[in-house]
């Protein structure tokens, strides 16, 4: 009898689980929206990235770009941008914002921060 | 006998123990978290700075078309004024004027292009490739491991419309932007009962006679200060601002940082045809000496 009282414990308590999962999962998981930047799919991050190449282009402040970029992924920029330079050839990209790009990477490269900075 | 009498209790404790750690494990442990989004899905501050990156880019590359279809991204009905608001709240926050004044530009490019209003297609990627998991909302496909790999989309711009980006070395200014020059100083002021609110009409021109936008107009009265823009409202006139008055108050504004000061302005009262007072507004006109 005992025994039997604990199945029914442990299918009380997995049908409880099952409730409280799609609960969580299905009818009221967290909304749509109020995503960070770092969620977005691959190619709106590389058109993001570009942007701060763009405007890189204008300002030629590598500090404010690495702060832009940081929103996006947390690896450092240089190689950001590299990964982002080869996801837009395969995309299709233009050769001038390739350059972009490239621009940008060099700028990084070549950017020295300040002590206790982020490389 | 007895196990009887407790067993329906045993079967509820467990099912909600369960129900305990289910929902502590959905909604705490491991909520559902999305990824491979799409901008129409950013939290405030990062749809901002996306925002701010648009305007950026097209800072550098002049190319509008782009500029308005990475700002469909975004979903939103009136592009324009999310532009102007945006780059009315950074002008107010030191560091930020040129992301300020970029939006705005922005936002007076599309509204001189007629644009700003999106159709709610609020992602035109979607419609190239329908397979992708951004344009409905798929929560199994969005549950922690996509089995989307990134989609192969080509470039938001589409390759036929070159970039008239002219190299991607230096520019050193993209608008021919106001002038550290002369500073504005008051040419007229009427009072314009026609105005349909008690507003401070702001012209602001430069020596030649050109109308200048995105000029900051400090207003300030007993106990607050404000400030708008210039070139929000082309329609009007690229050097137009305007500021809505609290009537009985008395304001004093500034064009520009060293422009001169006016004060005593307050709205007037005027009186319709009907004999019925209502307040008027204010018509200024500025200029560069």
């Amino acid at each position: 009898m005992r025994k039997r009282r604990m199945t029914w414990f442990l299918i009380a308590i997995a049908l409880g689980l099952t409730l409280g999962l799609v609960y969580g999962y299905v009818l009221r998981p967290v909304p749509y929206e109020n995503v960070s930047m770092d969620s977005l799919r691959q190619d709106f991050r590389t058109d993001y990235i570009l942007m701060v190449a763009q405007a890189y282009a204008l300002d030629h402040d590598a500090a404010l770009a690495l702060q832009r970029l940081s929103r996006v992924d947390a690896v450092p920029g240089v190689r950001l941008v590299q990964e982002t330079i080869i996801a837009a050839q395969q995309m299709g990209y233009s050769r001038l914002d390739i350059e972009v790009l490239a621009v940008l990477m060099q700028g990084l490269q070549d950017y020295v921060p300040p002590l206790g900075g982020q490389p | 006998m007895s196990e009887e009498n407790h067993s329906p209790v045993y079967l509820i404790t467990g099912l909600l123990l369960g129900l305990v750690m289910g929902l502590v494990y959905s909604l705490a442990v491991a909520p559902l978290s999305y990824k491979d989004t799409d901008p129409s899905a950013l939290r405030a501050e990062d749809r901002d700075a996306y925002r701010s990156m648009v305007a950026l880019a097209y800072a550098a590359d002049a190319n509008l078309e782009r500029a308005l279809s990475r700002l469909a991204l975004l979903g939103e009905a009136d592009l324009r004024g999310e532009l102007a608001a945006q780059a009315q709240r950074l002008m107010a926050e030191p560091g930020y004027q040129s992301e300020a004044r970029a939006l705005a530009q922005l936002s007076l490019a599309l509204q001189t292009a007629g644009g700003g209003q999106i159709p709610p297609t609020p992602n035109p990627l979607a419609t190239q490739n329908p397979a992708t998991p951004v344009a409905t909302l798929d929560l199994n496909a969005a549950v922690q491991t996509p089995t989307t790999p990134p989609t192969p989309i080509p470039s938001q711009t589409p390759t036929e419309t070159p970039t008239p980006l002219p190299t991607f070395t230096l520019r050193p200014t993209f608008t021919p932007l106001p002038t550290l020059g002369a500073p504005f100083v008051l040419q007229s002021q009427a009072e314009d009962c026609a105005a349909p609110l008690p507003l401070i009409q702001v012209e602001v021109i430069d020596a030649d006679g050109t109308p200048v936008p995105f000029i900051r107009v400090d207003v300030t009265w007993d106990g607050g200060t404000d400030y708008f823009l210039t070139g929000l409202y082309p329609e009007q006139s690229p050097g137009y601002g305007d500021y809505e008055m609290t009537p009985g108050t008395v304001y004093t504004l500034r064009v520009g940082e060293s422009g001169q000061l006016v004060g005593d302005l307050t709205a007037p009262s005027c009186v319709d045809g009907n004999g019925t007072t209502y307040w008027g507004g204010l018509r200024l006109i500025f200029t560069q000496p």
